[in-house]
């Protein structure tokens, strides 16, 4: 399939859409550019998930993000999954979809975890292949997201951002990256976060992730559950001076606060965002 | 077989059964030992699993507290790992589980409560359909009644229970006194469904289970007459089923009248 570049679109600054929040973006249309929908909790037939989701796109653009695409599983892809997917994207309309690069499980069980894949050229080769049938079957471009890891493979031959950067070339996608997943990594495999964020392909950046996690003292765990830390907006700030205006959203999976302190992190995410554009006009 | 395949048969083996085999393949590093890494996986594995098993039968969680659903959630996750897409399905055979599991097995209650949580989730999210107002029946003309089709919501379920576990479920999730476990001599029929995004359930009389299952199986309204006829004069069997339609319609439990 021939894809057609076109500019990078910038949604502005979104959240993650969490059921908590349903009824207070409903009352109080707070000023939220767009949403990210877990895709997984609209993959149900009807009720209260369809309702909201239904009212709430009705006044804001949306994209879908997955968990269990399981693009670098060495089991089939599930065209059954990738079907309701398709089914749900041709509902909602979203500007775009992603999922992980990682892999969930294998032999048709699944672990529901973002597992980390070896950093080979098997396991590229894989991946490619994958994205491709998968952008072929939904018939368009999607965004991989770089997971956080806490362990690394001994077969693995180059750093992470070499594969997810050869990856998204070879297989022509684009690049969710998250900011936080990134620092988390750096701190667990002594890593400089820099050498991440300068090596990413700029223009294949689409969306970037911000959230809390949790510091265990030798190591992080990305947990989704604390407001994001101070060194994870200085790695903000210099993923846009590398990568430019991104569309940015927080994350937040679990211990959620009321909407408005998400409103808050955010509107330091679009002053950050807006200082580092006028450096670049000075 | 690939390297990938494996490194990640391996892996999954680690988190499903604690098979040591991944450990040479990981690095070794000064800041966190191997079995630190790999035990951060293992760990967020089972307590993702039980907490989306706990979302699912909260009711089932509160009422064995806290330390007895995770190794209810630890022995059910070992029996019935997830093979689904989504999370959201997980626990789908947890009534089974707590019937065959013999730590359960002097507690035949909770097989059933596991049921009722179960359909109330399907309830949640059934597929919409529109219900229809009691003016359709009105405008049903008197001789199509006998062939006409009743079509119910798709989020009924109509179901049998010997325990008295719509009250436990009641009580505790209303975080109220838990009623005294009771047997009735016959199992009681319940009928679950959503009206407006909220999950209703209501006991039924035999007759009127019989009927509702009778829809569910696709008969005309005339056959589901001939079953009532067993017991009573044509003329009561009448106005007992065109009474129980108008309940069913005021309940929202019907989509379609086609006749
Ligand atoms: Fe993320």
């Amino acid at each position: 399939m021939a894809h057609i570049k076109l500019e990078r679109p910038n949604l502005g600054f979104g959240l993650g859409l969490r059921p908590d929040h349903y009824e207070a973006i409903l009352s109080d249309k707070p000023l939220v550019d767009w949403f990210e929908i877990l895709t997984e909790n609209y993959l149900v037939p009807g009720g209260k998930p369809h309702y909201f989701l239904e009212k709430i796109r009705e006044n804001y653009p949306v994209v879908m993000h997955g968990v269990s695409m399981s693009i670098g599983s060495v089991d089939p892809l599930d065209k059954d999954y990738l079907k309701q997917v398709k089914l749900l994207s041709d509902k909602i309309k979203p500007r775009w979809i992603s999922d992980h690069l990682c892999w969930t499980g294998m032999l048709g069980k699944n672990m529901h975890d973002l597992l980390p894949l070896p950093y080979t050229e098997e396991a590229i080769n894989h991946v490619v292949d994958r994205i491709r049938q998968v952008q072929d079957f939904l018939g368009q471009q999607i965004l991989i997201e770089n997971v956080s890891s806490y362990l690394t493979y001994q077969q693995s031959e180059i750093p992470e951002w070499q594969f997810i950067r050869e990856i998204s070339e070879r297989a022509d996608c684009f690049i969710l990256l998250d900011v936080n997943n990134v620092y988390v990594s750096a701190i667990n495999h002594g890593f400089d976060p820099l050498d991440y964020i300068s090596a990413m392909p700029k223009d294949r950046v689409y969306q970037l992730h911000l959230a809390g996690h949790c510091n265990m003292g030798n190591y992080i765990i990305d947990t989704h559950d604390h407001e994001i830390v101070d060194p994870v907006w200085k790695l903000y700030v210099d993923t846009l001076r590398h990568c430019g205006d991104v569309s940015t959203m927080i994350e937040r999976d679990d211990n959620i606060p009321p909407l408005e302190d998400l409103l808050k992190e955010l509107s330091r995410a679009r002053e950050l965002a807006s200082s580092v554009l006028d450096e670049k006009i000075l | 077989m690939s390297q990938l395949f494996l490194l990640q048969n391996k892996f999954q083996d680690y988190l499903l059964s604690s098979q040591y085999d991944i450990f040479n393949d990981i690095v070794e590093t000064t800041t966190a030992p191997i079995n630190v890494r790999l035990s951060i996986y293992s760990e967020a594995y089972r307590s993702r699993l039980i907490e989306a098993l706990a979302t699912n039968y909260p009711v089932i969680r509160v009422y064995l507290g806290h330390d007895q659903f995770q190794m209810l959630g630890q022995q059910y996750l070992e029996k019935y790992p997830s093979h689904f897409r989504s999370i959201r399905w997980f626990g789908d055979c947890l009534d089974a589980f707590l019937k065959e599991c013999e730590t359960y097995s002097n507690f035949p209650y909770l097989s059933e409560l596991a049921k009722v949580e179960w359909t109330m989730t399907l309830v949640f999210d059934a597929s919409d359909s529109h219900i229809i107002t009691i003016d359709t029946l009105y405008n049903i003309p008197p001789e199509s009644w006998v062939d006409m089709q009743i079509r119910l919501h798709p989020s009924i379920h109509l179901m049998q229970f010997k325990w008295n576990v719509l009250p436990l479920w009641q009580a505790i999730s209303q975080n109220q006194a838990v009623p005294e476990l009771e047997q009735s001599e016959s199992p009681v029929s319940w009928v679950f469904w959503r009206n407006n995004l909220i999950n209703y359930y209501c006991s039924l009389a035999d007759d009127e289970a019989r009927a509702i299952g009778a829809l569910i199986n696709g008969y005309s309204f005339g056959e589901v007459c001939e079953l009532l006829c067993e017991e009573g004069s044509e003329q009561d069997i009448a106005m007992r089923a065109a009474s129980l339609l108008k309940g069913w319609i005021l309940s929202g439990l019907i989509s379609e009248i086609k006749y």
